[in-house]
Parts: structure tokens; C-alpha cells; sequence
């Protein structure tokens, strides 16, 4: 058996009395491309931001690459090897766009400057963005742009794993669906593993190889053909309501 | 990407070139890591001149663990300076991974346009002084605009054509005056002492220690105390208006107001601006009272002077308008700071920068006009012989 690229045992998170996560386990290979669903609520991003070490668990053990996540002390020998979208992209509003993809090349690494430009082109071409846009802040920048132009930051440094928070949410139905077809192209030219939370249905069944659900404060993983039979109110009403029914029961897949 | 992601951790991974030149041909063999950790500062892939010409180029990659994007582009600039010097390469055992890699790099290879450098010299400077001027100018028509469409809603107000936030109101009160009443009282008594000070020791050379009083009471009451006053609400207020309106831009707070119909002006900027308008004076008040406190203070620890001598003495010193000659000029400090204030903050375009950018413009901004109302009063004053 192969070590897993992320693993969490046990973990229990919770704010004052309320407990958000108990016991939840879960386990990612490498290359693979998990999807989180789950109410508003539901503790998705708290379940990702305890993943990155920017919120303390109350018990348990995550392990990402091999190394125990240690919360508030991330070293950049570890992050260097995981990329992360957040939903608003979170690009760095006083720099340009060349000079946020550079950010992490500069801090973690040593290349020379022209290298780093080079990457710089090459990351947005992979991206889909234009090499005009390098110059541009990301005030100047249109939603679908800005997502693109943060995907570009997260690849800068060839991630092993890459996080993604509702990486299509606001977009156009052709900008989100735009945007699955990159993460696959992606994930097969490089072959990274991915850890996506997303409401999208249609990204979902697109993207995902498993799908893991949050309810009842656990975390319940598996194909998409599986999770949708799963007796739960409300993942029966969540992948059998309307715009459920639609993608999923196509037979084909 | 990396062929065998097993070295990555691996301390001693390192890479390599070795450069053997032969009758007609180099060989390089390249080994270790060629990843983003690994080559560091490594620019190019540097070859020398062969002596023999022509000579073929043979790339031996047999002892490479692995390449990721960085390390490829180093392979991507090396094969077009030998294509645009016309040398034949050839690559040895190459692995399949590590063709993907290059593969990969070359189909997505773009160029970064540079931007335009900027002209030098003293066209350089003659663009800037321009632009800068230009700008000025149009954040002064800008400021001087909305002027107008304040005064066009004060008069809305007095028509009672509008509803005036009256709550929003309130509260500014609050914030603005009676929080900033510790800082402002401790200060202005800070200064009186200060004043004082200065005064004793230079007039006790002429023996007209007394005179202190007089100097106090025309200083602070004139001058200092509302002036002080107005800068420590410019700092205050008038930076937490601009960061307030600023943020509310970003998130589109504003914008939804005006899609409903309502003013941003009218629940914005008008309870803050009256608020501040009704509290500066009050203020100012408090300050002169600390002022004069710190001042009697003083002279009663290095002068010995009764708090009852003090007062005759304070008395003699005063003319009937002394005490309204600063007075009056706190409603006009509390309209520019508000408006410059307010004005800023509607000012905030889309980034988080821009904020900080414009917060401090409008602290800087209204302080400065501030100061150059001060001196527009002085010389009125000057005129009427106050």
C-alpha cells in the first residue's frame, strides 16, 4: 500500500462548545482528485483550513506529504509543495499579476529573476491567460481572470497537491466548465493530486474520482456512482434534486 | 512535475554538468535534481566555444533523477541558443517523463511583453510634474463637485425634503466627540504645560514672569487649543471616515444604497459631517479649559501664583472676542475635515490599497486645510483689528 499523500485520523475541530468535525477520517492518494460537498455550515472550509494549518484541531493528526501538519508553524519547505486557490483568489492587490506569480518563486526559491519570468509566461499560458495580462493589477482583472491568474500563483512552484476552494463558484456556466477542462489538463499533464471543495454539479461529475460528503460532523468517501445511493436525507436530496437528477442520472457514467 | 519525486527530500540531491569536449563534439552529462530547489541561482546553461567547427552537441540526461517546469525552461533556453547558432544537438536517453516535461514547457512557452521603459531624464521629470499637476487639479474639481452636492442635500435637509439620519447621527456623536474627549483634554493640558514652560523661562529674563498668564490665555484660546483639536480629530475621525465609506466602495455597500434609491451622501456623509460639526466646537471647548488648567498648573509649581491671581491676571489679559476668535473657527475645521474625509473615502477604487492610499491622503489633505483656513482667519482678523 502506497502512503497516502494527505491523511487526517481522528480529527475533531470545534469553536467553544459547538463541534464541528468529530472523528472525521480521510484519507488522499496521490494523483487523484477528491471533491468536498456539504451544507452552508458544514464545516468545508474549516475542514481545509485545518488541512493547512491555519486553525488549531482540538484532537487529532493530519498528515500532508508525510509530514504532521503543525497549525500557525508552516514551514516553507512543506508548503512549497502544495498550491492553494483560495475562492476570491486572494492575489495580492498591490502587485501585478507577474509579480504574484513571482512572490512564491522569489520567497521560497532561489531561481534568478529572468527564470522566474520565464515561469511566469509559461504559468499563464497554461492558465489560458494572455502574456498582456502579466502587467495588469488584479483590480483590472474580471472574476473568471482573477481565478485563473491565482491557479497560475498556486502552479507556480509545481505543486505535488493542489487546494482548491470553490474554484468555479461566480463563474459563467462556459468560464466554470472552461475552468474543469483546465483542471484536467492540467492534472494530466502534471499528475498533481487535488483536494476541491465545490458546489458545482457539474464540476464535480466532471473532475472528481471521489467524492467525499460532509454530514453528521464525519466525512463519508467514495465514487460518485456510491455516494449518490448513500441513505442520507441529505445527500439523497442534495444529488437527487433537480439540477442533481439532471447530471447524475445519466446511466453512462 | 518531477520524474522521481522519491530524491525530492533528499538533502544530497544535487545537480550537475559536465562538459567533455571531443574531436568533433561536446558532451554533456547532466545528473541530480534539475528542479526549482535544486538549480538555485543558475541563470542558463553556459557552453563554451569548441575549437574544431563544425562540432555536434550531445546532451547525455541517463543520470538525471528529475526535472520539473524550472529546470526545463534551462533545457528550453539551451536548445534555441544551439538552434540560433545552428549547432546540431542530440539528446541521449532521454526519459519519457522528462520529454513530457520539455514537451510541455514548449508548448506553453510565452513571452512576457516588457513594458515600456520610461522615458529618462528631464522629459522624465517634466511628464511627472505634469501628471502631477493634472492630477491635483482633478482631485480639487472633484473635491470642489462634491462640495456642491453636500451643500445641494444640506439644503435638501432644511427644506425638509429628505430625512435626516438622525440615529447615524447620534452616534458619530459618540464616536467622534465624546470618545475622543480623553485624548483631546490629556493633550491640550499636555500643551498648556508646555506653553507655559517656554513662557517662564523666556520672560523671566525680563523679570514679566506674570506675563505667562497673558501669553496663555491669547495662545491657547486663540490658537492652540482649537487647532490642536482639529488635528487630533483629522487624525481620528477623519481617517475613520475615509476607511469606513472606503471599505463599504470595496464591498459594494455604496453601490447597493444607490440601487435602492438612497444618497450615499444623504446616510453617509451627512450625519458624520453635522455630527462632526456639532461636537469640534464642544470639543474645543474642553481643549481651552485643559489648556488653561495645564497652564495655571504650571504656574503655580514654578511661579507660585494662587489659582485667584491667576485668574485676575487671566482676566486683564483678555479681550471680549479673544474667546470667539478661536471659537468661530471650529465649524469651519469640522466641514473640511468631514468632506475631505468623506470625499476620500467614495474616492476608493476596488483594492485594499487604495484604501491605505486614500486614508492617508485624507488625513494628510485635511490637515493641511486645516492649517491654511487658520491663516486665511489670521489675515481676516488681521483686517478687522480683532
Amino acid at each position: 500500500m502506497i502512503e497516502p499523500i494527505l491523511s487526517i485520523h481522528n480529527l475533531v475541530t470545534g469553536f467553544g462548545r459547538q463541534i464541528v468535525h468529530q472523528d472525521l477520517n480521510l484519507n488522499v492518494q496521490k494523483g487523484e482528485i477528491l471533491g468536498i460537498v456539504g451544507g452552508s455550515g458544514s464545516g468545508k472550509s474549516v475542514l481545509l483550513k485545518s488541512i493547512l494549518g491555519l486553525i488549531k484541531p482540538l484532537s487529532g493528526s493530519i498528515n500532508l506529504l508525510s509530514q504532521p501538519v503543525v497549525p500557525y508553524q508552516l514551514e516553507a519547505s512543506i508548503s512549497r509543495h502544495y498550491g492553494v486557490l483560495f475562492q476570491g483568489g486572494a492575489l495580492y492587490s498591490s502587485l501585478t499579476v507577474e509579480e504574484n506569480i513571482i512572490f512564491p518563486l522569489r520567497e521560497i526559491s532561489r531561481l534568478s529573476l529572468p527564470l522566474c519570468k520565464e515561469i511566469v509566461g509559461l504559468k499563464l499560458s497554461m492558465v489560458g491567460l494572455p502574456a498582456e495580462t502579466a502587467s495588469k493589477y488584479p483590480s483590472q482583472l474580471s472574476g473568471g481572470m482573477i481565478k485563473r491568474a491565482a491557479l497560475a500563483r498556486a502552479l507556480a512552484l509545481d505543486p505535488e497537491i493542489l487546494f482548491l476552494d470553490e474554484p468555479t463558484s461566480g463563474l459563467d456556466p462556459i468560464s466554470a466548465t472552461e475552468f474543469d477542462e483546465l483542471i484536467l489538463n492540467l492534472h494530466s499533464l502534471f499528475g498533481f493530486t487535488v483536494f476541491m471543495i465545490s458546489h458545482d454539479l457539474e464540476s464535480l461529475h466532471t473532475l472528481c474520482d471521489r467524492i467525499g460528503v460532509l454530514v453528521n460532523k464525519k466525512l463519508i468517501t467514495d465514487t460518485i456512482e456510491k455516494i449518490i445511493q448513500v441513505k442520507d436525507p441529505w445527500v439523497q436530496k442534495y444529488f437527487h434534486g433537480q439540477r442533481g437528477r439532471a447530471i447524475f442520472s445519466n446511466p453512462l457514467h | 512535475m518531477s520524474i522521481s519525486s522519491a530524491h525530492k527530500n533528499d538533502q544530497s540531491a544535487c545537480y550537475s554538468i559536465e562538459a567533455v569536449e571531443g574531436a568533433s563534439e561536446f558532451l554533456y552529462t547532466f545528473t541530480g535534481c534539475w528542479d526549482t530547489d535544486n538549480i538555485g541561482k543558475l541563470s542558463a546553461i553556459s557552453f563554451p566555444q569548441h575549437s574544431h567547427s563544425p562540432y555536434e552537441v550531445i546532451l547525455d540526461c541517463s543520470q538525471i533523477s528529475a526535472v520539473d517546469t524550472a529546470g526545463a525552461l534551462l533545457f528550453r533556453d539551451l536548445i534555441k541558443k544551439l538552434l540560433t547558432q545552428h549547432i546540431p544537438y542530440s539528446f541521449v536517453s532521454c526519459s519519457v517523463e522528462m520529454g513530457k516535461v520539455l514537451e510541455l514547457v514548449e508548448d506553453f512557452y510565452q513571452e512576457i511583453p516588457v513594458p515600456h521603459a520610461p522615458p529618462l531624464g528631464i522629459s522624465r521629470i517634466l511628464i511627472g510634474i505634469g501628471k502631477g499637476t493634472e492630477g491635483q487639479l482633478k482631485e480639487f474639481l472633484g473635491l470642489l463637485s462634491f462640495l456642491g452636492q453636500v451643500m445641494c442635500q444640506i439644503g435638501n435637509l432644511c427644506l425638509f425634503r429628505k430625512k435626516f439620519k438622525f440615529i447615524s447621527f447620534l452616534s458619530h456623536i459618540e464616536q467622534d466627540g465624546l470618545k475622543a474627549l480623553p485624548i483631546v483634554s490629556l493633550l491640550s493640558f499636555l500643551i498648556g504645560v508646555v506653553l507655559a514652560y517656554q513662557g517662564i523661562t523666556q520672560l523671566a529674563r525680563f523679570g514679566a514672569e506674570i506675563f505667562t498668564v497673558n501669553l496663555l490665555a491669547v495662545g491657547v484660546l486663540r490658537e492652540v487649543g482649537i487647532l490642536m483639536t482639529a488635528i487630533i480629530v483629522a487624525g481620528r475621525s477623519g481617517s475613520a471616515f475615509t476607511a469606513q465609506i472606503g471599505t463599504m466602495v470595496l464591498n459594494e455597500e455604496v453601490a447597493a444604497l444607490r440601487t435602492m434609491g438612497v444618497d450615499p451622501v444623504d446616510v453617509l456623509v451627512l450625519p458624520r459631517m453635522l455630527a462632526l460639526i456639532l461636537v469640534l466646537p464642544i470639543l474645543g471647548l474642553f481643549a481651552d479649559i485643559m489648556g488653561l488648567l495645564g497652564g495655571a498648573f504650571m504656574t503655580y509649581v514654578f511661579l507660585d501664583l494662587s489659582f485667584v491671581q491667576f485668574t485676575t491676571q487671566f482676566k486683564s489679559a483678555l479681550a471680549p472676542s479673544t474667546f470667539w476668535v478661536g471659537m468661530v473657527k471650529a465649524p469651519f475645521f469640522a466641514f473640511i475635515i468631514g468632506l475631505v474625509g468623506c470625499y476620500e473615502g467614495l474616492c476608493v477604487r476596488s483594492s485594499a490599497q487604495s484604501v491605505g492610499l486614500h486614508t492617508t491622503k485624507s488625513v494628510v489633505r485635511s490637515i493641511f486645510l486645516v492649517i491654511v483656513i487658520d491663516a486665511i482667519f489670521s489675515i481676516v482678523f488681521a483686517q478687522l483689528k480683532i
